[in-house]
């Protein structure tokens, strides 16, 4: 294998066996992720991203095709990936919590051969970077949400992976913290050439800020891959709208005619947001006054650039919520 | 009526749930070896260790072992099931907190919660008792009107058993999951002191009479008494059944006075506290 | 199998033990559930004897047993079912990816539950030899080390089989060491001696307790080798056989597991 890529995979394909039937978690999956980058997999849930990663870090088998990482099988070659990985999901719990950081940190460390001096090194360096060195000595059954996960990615990066996977890493975070934990993955991967992250998420601004290329996966099969701006070029011929309109209460905007797609999201006071893109501008006034019509009071409107969001309900064919 | 009719649904949800729980992991068959396969080792244990000594010889003291025994499991079971329930639903569950602030009563989901461990545990004792008198011919002469003094023993008796069960429960809601280990060893404490496998008065002097307060020792005496004509603890001996109904009622009110008031101060200091909801498992 | 890869696992089981020595030293509620209430149970049993006439010797019996069940009750609980807890909060998965044998994760939780293991079976002994005033008779020391570590040997290595065998097992991990607990205590004459089990005898003899409790009682007291099952050095033959056996089940059923988890998928759903 190419020695500048870290990730591929080959037709590859994962079944489940369920009580009825079979469930085709992932349909012939081909990917080439590059030495470097930081490369997004974007999807709602359901879609497969977690499997894909489970098997890329030799937690789950293929049931058909190949992958490889870092040029070693996933399914022959298992200790020397596992010698060159990591893994980190969001809303992770592990650990001891009669341990306190420090100590949870440095028993992880040890599965990794680290010696204690090192570790213990890394550790303070890490904890000071994340804001946690006073937490150090506390038990991590009394962290909160936002701290446990801080200590979770340390735990991640300590071993020094040259491939990092992130299963959703912000999830159920502040926008501090997410934010924190976002700069830190564009520190870390600056700090040395030729590490990878592979991250999973749902959401669609951090696939934007921190992905070189995203790979837009739904039903087990990759609809899209590109950079955000390629995958945004896509849409380079759809005007979109935004709009915000007033109603009364029991108003339901059921249809939009001359637009070719349109979402609808509830906003406060009783206020809806509705995006749409349309193919021929002159036709913004009939939709409107249509609108108008149909008891909707327009509050105001913009022309606005397409989003990952566009993109991904253009190629799925339905809305991103970002809460699902 | 309303509050009776709330009760009995209450108490039927959680008695469901409990019963799901317990049996729904295996198949029936699976299940039902598993539920006797304890208890059986354990009477057998007593058996054994009974007949090694005793030469093979049967007399008086095996039927009341075995019913001693087949009493005992009632005790630990329930007590244990319904103390575990609050450690199993806040740490491996998570509903605990939700089942809180529904308008479910916390008393009322444990009794239904203890309640299908007490029908696993009647289908053990059951066959303990079954399996005494075929095998081990173990003869009950039982007193005259006993169909009267079994039943109405028999749920006075039961009663105990979760009034018991509330405390540990109680004492469950305070502390994390390593100190549930209390309330497994609990069990010990009553097979050693309710007379269950040999007569109280085996221990000497203020060990003797500890038993006496305690419902389940009265309990198990006075079944002895109504199935097989007598107990085996000294104090009993000359004490009429309906004396012995008396005692074990007054008991179970005092306790259920003192245990109901713990039982409540234990879930106001944990809601102050915020236990409800904690998890001491990672 | 490098030299890094060897050190890497000696630091792995390093570890894992730390939690448990960690616990004991912080959760003080194990010295009052783990040493003092369970001697409870084994006071139960030997009143019954007292109360039934037997001699002094059998008291012993049932007081050793109950100091030995400490490493059964470790086994199954916190070996056995331990991989499949550690599945529950999440850690099984980060063990596995991480580029070490899964078998130095059990020696570590094994090696770090022995301290309080060992704790509580010396407890229960020096507790239940005060109260029930017990003399022992100290046959053959080299024999009774002997005996007593190959037990442990042995007993730890089935515990790291079944851990395997729980893990694919599932939810029903809980419900098996529930079922193996008194049926074992009954098939490995924990209170009684094993003799009086006959041909079945023969068959416990599989579990390491069986041949390990019994050696201990023959050269522990006077009364043991009248009710001995089988002679000492045969029961230390047995005791050999059984812990390579087992050793070399754990492993190959661990890396068995492993692949068969990997395959049907069942590593990290939580309720499975």
């Amino acid at each position: 294998m190419d020695d500048s890529i870290s990730i591929k995979t080959e037709n590859l394909g994962r079944i489940y066996k369920k009580e009825r039937g079979v469930l085709e978690a992932l349909k012939n999956i081909n990917i080439n992720v590059n030495r470097g980058e930081i490369f997004g997999l974007l999807g709602p849930n359901g879609a497969g991203k977690t499997t894909l990663i489970k098997i890329l870090t030799t937690l789950l088998l293929p049931s058909s095709g190949k992958a490889y990482v870092l040029g070693y099988d996933v399914e022959t070659e298992t200790l020397k990936i596992r010698e060159k990985i990591n893994m980190v999901s969001g809303g992770e719990w592990a650990g001891y919590g009669i341990l306190t950081v420090r100590e949870n940190l440095w028993m992880f460390s040890q599965f990794y051969g680290i010696p204690t001096k090192k570790a213990k090194r890394e550790i303070d360096k890490y904890l000071e970077i994340f804001g946690l060195e006073e937490d150090a000595n506390t038990k991590i059954s009394k962290l909160s949400t936002g701290m446990r996960q801080k200590m979770n990615i340390i735990r991640g990066i300590l071993s020094n992976p040259e491939v990092l996977f992130l299963d959703e890493p912000t999830l159920g975070l502040d926008v501090q913290i997410a934010r924190t934990v976002r700069s830190f993955i564009k520190v870390w991967m600056k700090e040395k050439e030729g590490r990878t992250i592979l991250l999973t998420t749902h959401y669609l601004n951090e696939a934007d800020e921190l992905c070189n290329r995203i790979a837009i996966i739904d039903n087990g099969e990759i609809h899209a891959l590109d950079t955000p701006q390629g995958l945004k070029k896509i849409l380079k011929n759809k005007i979109m709208y935004s709009v915000e309109l007033e109603r009364e209460s029991y108003l339901n905007l059921k249809e939009l005619p001359y637009t070719t797609k349109f979402t609808v999201n509830p906003l406060k006071d009783g206020k809806i947001e509705v995006k749409f893109q349309i193919q021929d501008e002159n036709k913004i006034v009939d939709i409107f006054n249509y609108l108008k019509n149909n008891g909707f009071n327009l509050v105001s409107f913009r022309k606005r650039e397409p989003t990952l969001e566009d993109v991904f309900i253009e190629i799925v064919g339905k809305e991103f919520k970002e809460d699902e | 009526m309303g509050i009776i009719k709330k009760f009995l649904n209450d108490f039927k949800s959680s008695f469901y749930l409990g019963w799901k729980i317990e049996s729904n992991w295996t198949d029936p068959l699976l299940f039902l070896i598993y539920s006797l396969a304890k208890p059986l080792s354990s009477a057998f244990i007593l058996i054994f260790m009974y007949m090694i000594i005793s030469q093979g010889q049967m007399n008086e003291m095996l039927p009341h072992l075995i019913i001693g025994n087949a009493l005992h499991l009632y005790t630990a079971n329930v007590l244990f099931g319904m103390a575990w329930t609050v450690i199993d639903d806040r740490e491996f569950y998570e509903t605990l907190k939700y089942v809180y602030i529904s308008p479910v009563s916390m008393f009322q989901f444990l009794a239904g919660r203890g309640f299908a461990k007490y029908l696993i545990t009647t289908i053990s004792s059951f066959i303990i008792i079954i399996f005494g008198f075929i095998f081990l011919n173990v003869r009950f002469t039982p007193i005259a009107s006993w169909y009267i003094y079994f039943p109405i023993f028999l749920f006075v008796g039961s009663i105990s058993l979760f009034i018991i069960g509330y405390f540990f429960a109680g004492i469950n809601f305070l502390i994390s999951r390593q100190g549930s280990f209390l309330t497994q060893s609990a069990a010990g404490v009553f097979l050693l002191l309710t007379g269950a496998i040999f007569p109280i008065d085996t221990f000497p002097g203020f060990l003797g009479k500890v038993g006496i307060y305690i419902p389940q020792t009265i309990w198990i005496d006075g079944m002895r008494k109504i199935l097989l004509g007598d107990g085996w603890n000294s104090f009993f001996i000359n004490m009429s059944i309906n004396r012995m109904l008396s005692m074990l009622i007054i008991e179970n009110i005092i306790y259920f006075i003192i245990i109901f008031l713990f039982f409540n101060f234990s879930l106001k200091i944990a809601r102050q506290r915020g236990l409800i909801d904690q998890r001491t498992m990672g | 199998m490098n030299k890094e890869y060897i050190i890497r696992n000696l630091k792995a089981i390093l570890g894992r033990a730390y939690p448990r020595v960690i616990a004991a030293n912080r959760e003080y509620s194990w010295i009052i559930a783990d040493i003092i209430l369970p001697l409870l149970s084994v006071i139960a049993y030997g009143t019954l004897y007292k109360f039934l006439g037997a001699s002094k010797d059998f008291l012993g019996f049932a007081v050793l047993g109950g100091a030995m069940s400490a490493f059964w009750l470790n086994v199954l609980w916190d070996m056995a079912s331990q991989l499949y807890w550690e599945k529950m909060s999440g850690n099984l998965q980060l063990y596995i990816l991480s580029p070490i044998s899964l078998v130095s994760i059990l020696l570590g939780m094994s090696i770090g539950g022995m301290l309080a293991t060992s704790l509580r079976a010396a407890a229960t002994l020096i507790v239940g030899t005060l109260i029930f005033k017990l003399d022992f008779s100290l046959i053959n020391i080299t024999q009774l080390l002997l005996v007593f570590f190959l037990t442990l040997a042995a007993l730890y290595g089935l515990g790291m089989m079944l851990a395997s065998l729980y893990l694919i097992w599932g939810r029903e991990a809980w419900h098996l060491s529930e079922f193996f607990q008194e049926p074992v205590y009954l098939v490995s004459g924990m209170y009684f001696p094993v003799k009086f089990l006959g041909k079945v005898g023969f068959f416990s003899s599989l579990i390491p307790l069986t041949v390990g409790l019994d050696g201990l009682r023959q050269l522990l007291f006077k009364e043991g080798a009248t009710f001995g099952f089988l002679s000492v050095n045969i029961e230390i033959l047995i005791l050999i056989i059984l812990t390579v056996i087992y050793a070399l089940l754990a492993i190959y059923y661990l890396k068995k597991m492993e692949y068969l988890a990997r395959k049907e998928g069942k590593l990290t759903i939580r309720w499975e």
